[in-house]
C-alpha cells in the first residue's frame, strides 16, 4: 500500500473514532446532570469559536468582503431569522462584482511577478559583476532580513548550508558583508549596498582607467611605422616572408641566398604568376652549371665569386623589400639565433633598394666584361674595397689570394 | 408528518452544500497539484470527510511528513468533534440512536451546527438528510475541483468562503436572539480563541477543544447559579 494509501485510511480511522465514541457512550445512559449542563454549553460556544477569528481571514486578498458577507447575514437573520438568504445573501454581497477581488488578485499577481523578474533581472547583473548566484542569493536575503546566523540565512535564501559559509567568507572578502560574533554566535550582517556600489565603482574606475591606458598605448604603437621589429628564429623569419609575400602586390626586390630562395620559392613564384615585379641578386651556385638552372634565375642576377664572399663575409645575408612598404634585412645562416629586422619606414627601405641596385650593376657590369677586362676590374674593385673597408696588408693579401 | 421534516431538513442543509462545493473544489484542485491520483484524492473525501483535516494532510505529504505524523496530527485536529458528538449523543430520538455509527461519520462543523439548533429530538431523517447534502457536496466538489481545476474562477471560492462562516452566523443568531446566556457564550468563547490563537498557546488542532473544553466547563457552572432564574 502506498504512503498515501497509509495516510488516508490512517486519517480516516482516527477521524471516525473521536466522533463515534461519544455516541457509543452516552446514547441510553443516564448523563450526570453536571455533565449535561456542561454538554449544553457546546453549540454556542463551539460556534463562538469556529466563527472568531476564522472569519476575519475569509478571504484573505479582499478582507472587506467576508466583513460585509457576514454583517448582512447577522442584520438579516436578526431581523427576518432563516439560513437560507442569509447565507448566500452573504455570497451575494462578497461577489458583487467580481471587479474589486479579481483586481485585488490580479494586482498581487502582478507585483509578485515584477518583483520576481526584477529579482532575476537584478540577480543576472549581479553576475555581470562577478557573484555567484549564491552570493548574490544571500546577500539580497541578508538585505531584506537581519542580522542572521548562517543557519537561518541558508533557510532564507536556499543557499544549502553545506556551502553558506563559503558563500559568507566571500561576501566578508568582497566587503559586501560583515561578521559580528556575540558569545556563541555569529551574526552576519549586510553592508549598505550604496557603500558597496561605491566601492565596486572605484574598483572599476580604476580597471577601466588601466585598460584604456595599456590597450591605447598598444593601439598606437602598432599604427606608428617607424618602428623597428626584430623577429628571431630562422623558422619563425621564412614564415614571416612567406606571409609578406603572399600579400605582395606589385614589386618583390631581394638579395638573397639560394638556401633561403629554395624555401621561398613557392610563394615568390605564385605572387611572379599573379603579376608581380621580382627584381634582385642571387647568391649561389653558378646557375649555368647547374642544371636545371633554377627557376627564378633569372629574372634574378647571380652574383659573382660566392665563394670569397663568403670567407670575406662569413655569413647569408638577406635583404627583402615588398612593395616598397616592408623592408626586412639580417643574417640568416644561424640557424634558430637567426635574426632579421623588419620595417616599414621609408629611410630603410630607400637604402635596402639601393644597396640592391648597386649590387645589380657590379655584378652586372663585370658580367659583360672579357676575361682581361674582367681582372682589371676585379683588381680595382678589390682597390677601392680596400679603400674603404682600410684592410691591414695581411687581409687584404689573404683576401686577394681568393680570387678566382 | 415526514414530508415537512424532509424538506425542513433539505432546507437547512442547501447552506452547507453551498458552503462546502467550493471548499471541496479547492481540495480536489490542490490533491491533483500534489500529485495525488483520481482514486487517493475521491477517498481522501469520501473516507476522511473532515475539510481542515485534509488540507492540513496535503501539505505535510508534501513536506515529506511520515504518515503515523500526519495521522496524530490529524487526530489532534479532529478531536474536537469528540465534543461535538458527546453533544448530539444526547439529542437522538429512538429511531436515531440505531444506526450512530452511520450518525457519528457525517459530524463535521457545520453539521454539528446545523443539527444542534434544530428543535426537538434529531430523528434519522433529519440527521441523515443533513449529513447527505454536506456527503454529497463535499464529494462531488472533490471530483469536479478534480477533473476541472483550472477553469473554476478563484474568485468563486473567495466569495463562497464566506458562506460557511455566514452559515455558523445564521445558525447562531436565533439562540443568542432568545438567551443571552447562548450569547455571552458564543462572544467568550470568540474572545478566547482569537487570544490562544495570537499567542499560540496550543498546539493546532488543540486551540479549540481547550477554548471549548474552558467556556462551557464556565458556562455549566454558572447556569447552575443562574441558570435557574432565566429558564423560569
Amino acid at each position: 500500500m502506498s504512503k498515501e494509501m497509509i495516510v488516508i485510511f490512517g486519517m480516516a480511522m482516527v477521524t471516525y473514532i473521536p466522533r463515534l465514541l461519544p455516541f457509543l457512550f452516552l446514547t441510553n445512559r443516564q448523563i450526570p446532570k453536571r455533565c449535561d449542563a456542561f454538554l449544553r454549553c457546546i453549540p454556542p460556544v463551539a460556534l463562538g469559536a469556529l466563527i472568531v477569528p476564522g472569519v476575519f481571514t475569509a478571504t484573505p486578498e479582499f478582507p472587506v468582503a467576508a466583513f460585509l458577507g457576514v454583517a448582512f447575514t447577522a442584520v438579516y437573520g436578526l431581523i427576518r431569522g432563516g439560513i437560507i438568504v442569509p447565507v448566500l445573501g452573504s455570497v451575494g454581497i462578497a461577489w458583487p462584482d467580481p471587479g474589486p477581488g479579481v483586481v485585488a488578485r490580479a494586482r498581487t499577481l502582478k507585483k509578485e511577478y515584477r518583483l520576481v523578474s526584477k529579482e532575476t533581472q537584478i540577480m543576472n547583473n549581479m553576475k555581470t559583476l562577478g557573484f555567484s548566484e549564491y552570493e548574490c542569493k544571500a546577500y539580497l536575503n541578508l538585505l531584506e532580513e537581519f542580522p542572521l546566523n548562517g543557519y537561518a540565512l541558508s533557510k532564507n535564501s536556499g543557499v544549502p548550508r553545506s556551502r553558506i559559509y563559503e558563500v559568507l567568507k566571500n561576501l566578508i572578502d568582497k566587503q559586501m558583508v560583515f561578521e559580528q560574533i556575540e558569545e556563541k554566535n555569529r551574526l552576519y550582517y549586510p553592508v549598505d549596498p550604496q557603500i558597496f556600489i561605491k566601492k565596486i565603482k572605484t574598483d572599476y574606475d580604476q580597471v577601466f582607467k588601466n585598460i584604456s591606458e595599456f590597450a591605447g598605448d598598444l593601439y598606437t604603437e602598432k599604427k606608428k611605422d617607424d618602428k623597428l621589429v626584430m623577429i628571431k628564429g630562422r623558422k619563425n623569419i621564412v614564415s614571416f616572408l612567406n606571409l609578406l609575400i603572399k600579400g605582395a602586390e606589385k614589386r618583390i626586390a631581394v638579395s638573397i641566398w639560394e638556401e633561403e630562395l629554395n624555401e621561398l620559392a613557392d610563394e615568390i613564384n605564385r605572387a611572379v604568376e599573379r603579376g608581380v615585379f621580382l627584381r634582385g641578386i642571387f647568391f649561389g651556385e653558378n646557375p649555368s652549371r647547374k642544371d636545371p638552372p633554377h627557376p627564378l634565375v633569372p629574372p634574378l642576377i647571380s652574383h659573382r665569386r660566392v665563394k670569397r664572399y663568403m670567407a670575406e663575409k662569413k655569413e647569408r645575408f638577406i635583404s627583402i623589400i615588398i612593395d616598397r612598404r616592408h623592408a626586412i634585412s639580417g643574417i640568416l645562416s644561424r640557424g634558430e639565433q637567426s635574426r632579421v629586422t623588419w620595417t616599414q619606414d621609408e629611410g630603410f627601405i630607400e637604402i635596402s633598394e639601393d644597396h640592391i641596385a648597386h649590387d645589380l650593376i657590379v655584378n652586372l657590369y663585370s658580367a659583360s666584361l672579357d676575361k682581361e677586362a674582367y681582372k682589371e676590374f676585379e683588381a680595382f674593385s678589390d682597390n677601392a674595397h680596400n679603400h674603404y673597408f682600410n684592410y691591414s696588408d695581411e687581409e687584404f693579401s689573404a683576401y686577394r689570394k681568393m680570387l678566382t | 408528518m415526514i414530508k415537512p421534516k424532509l424538506k425542513e431538513s433539505v432546507k437547512a442543509g442547501i447552506p452547507i452544500f453551498v458552503g462546502y462545493m467550493p471548499a471541496a473544489a479547492a481540495f480536489g484542485v490542490l490533491a491533483k497539484g500534489c500529485g495525488l491520483g483520481m482514486l487517493e484524492t475521491f477517498l481522501f473525501s469520501a473516507l476522511v470527510f473532515a475539510g481542515a483535516s485534509q488540507f492540513m494532510a496535503l501539505n505535510l505529504l508534501m513536506a515529506g511528513m511520515s504518515a503515523g505524523g500526519i495521522i496524530l496530527a490529524t487526530f489532534l485536529v479532529n478531536f474536537r468533534h469528540f465534543l461535538m458528538s458527546a453533544y448530539l449523543s444526547t439529542r437522538l430520538d429512538h429511531q436515531a440512536k440505531k444506526v450512530v455509527p452511520l450518525i457519528a461519520f457525517g459530524v463535521t462543523d457545520e453539521v454539528f451546527s446545523v443539527l444542534s439548533f434544530q428543535g426537538g429530538r434529531l430523528s434519522k431523517t433529519t440527521v441523515f438528510s443533513i449529513q447527505l447534502c454536506a456527503y454529497s457536496a463535499w464529494v462531488t466538489g472533490t471530483l469536479a475541483g478534480f477533473f476541472l481545476g483550472g477553469f473554476l474562477p478563484e474568485i468563486l471560492n473567495q466569495s463562497m468562503g464566506v458562506a460557511l462562516y455566514a452559515l455558523f452566523v445564521a445558525i447562531l443568531l436565533p439562540e443568542v436572539k432568545k438567551s443571552r446566556r447562548a450569547l455571552f457564550l458564543a462572544l467568550s468563547s470568540g474572545a478566547l480563541n482569537a487570544t490562544l490563537i495570537r499567542f499560540q498557546i496550543f498546539p493546532d488542532g488543540w486551540t479549540i477543544i481547550a477554548c471549548i473544553v474552558i467556556v462551557a466547563l464556565a458556562g455549566s457552572l454558572i447556569s447552575e447559579t443562574q441558570g435557574a432564574g432565566e429558564e423560569a
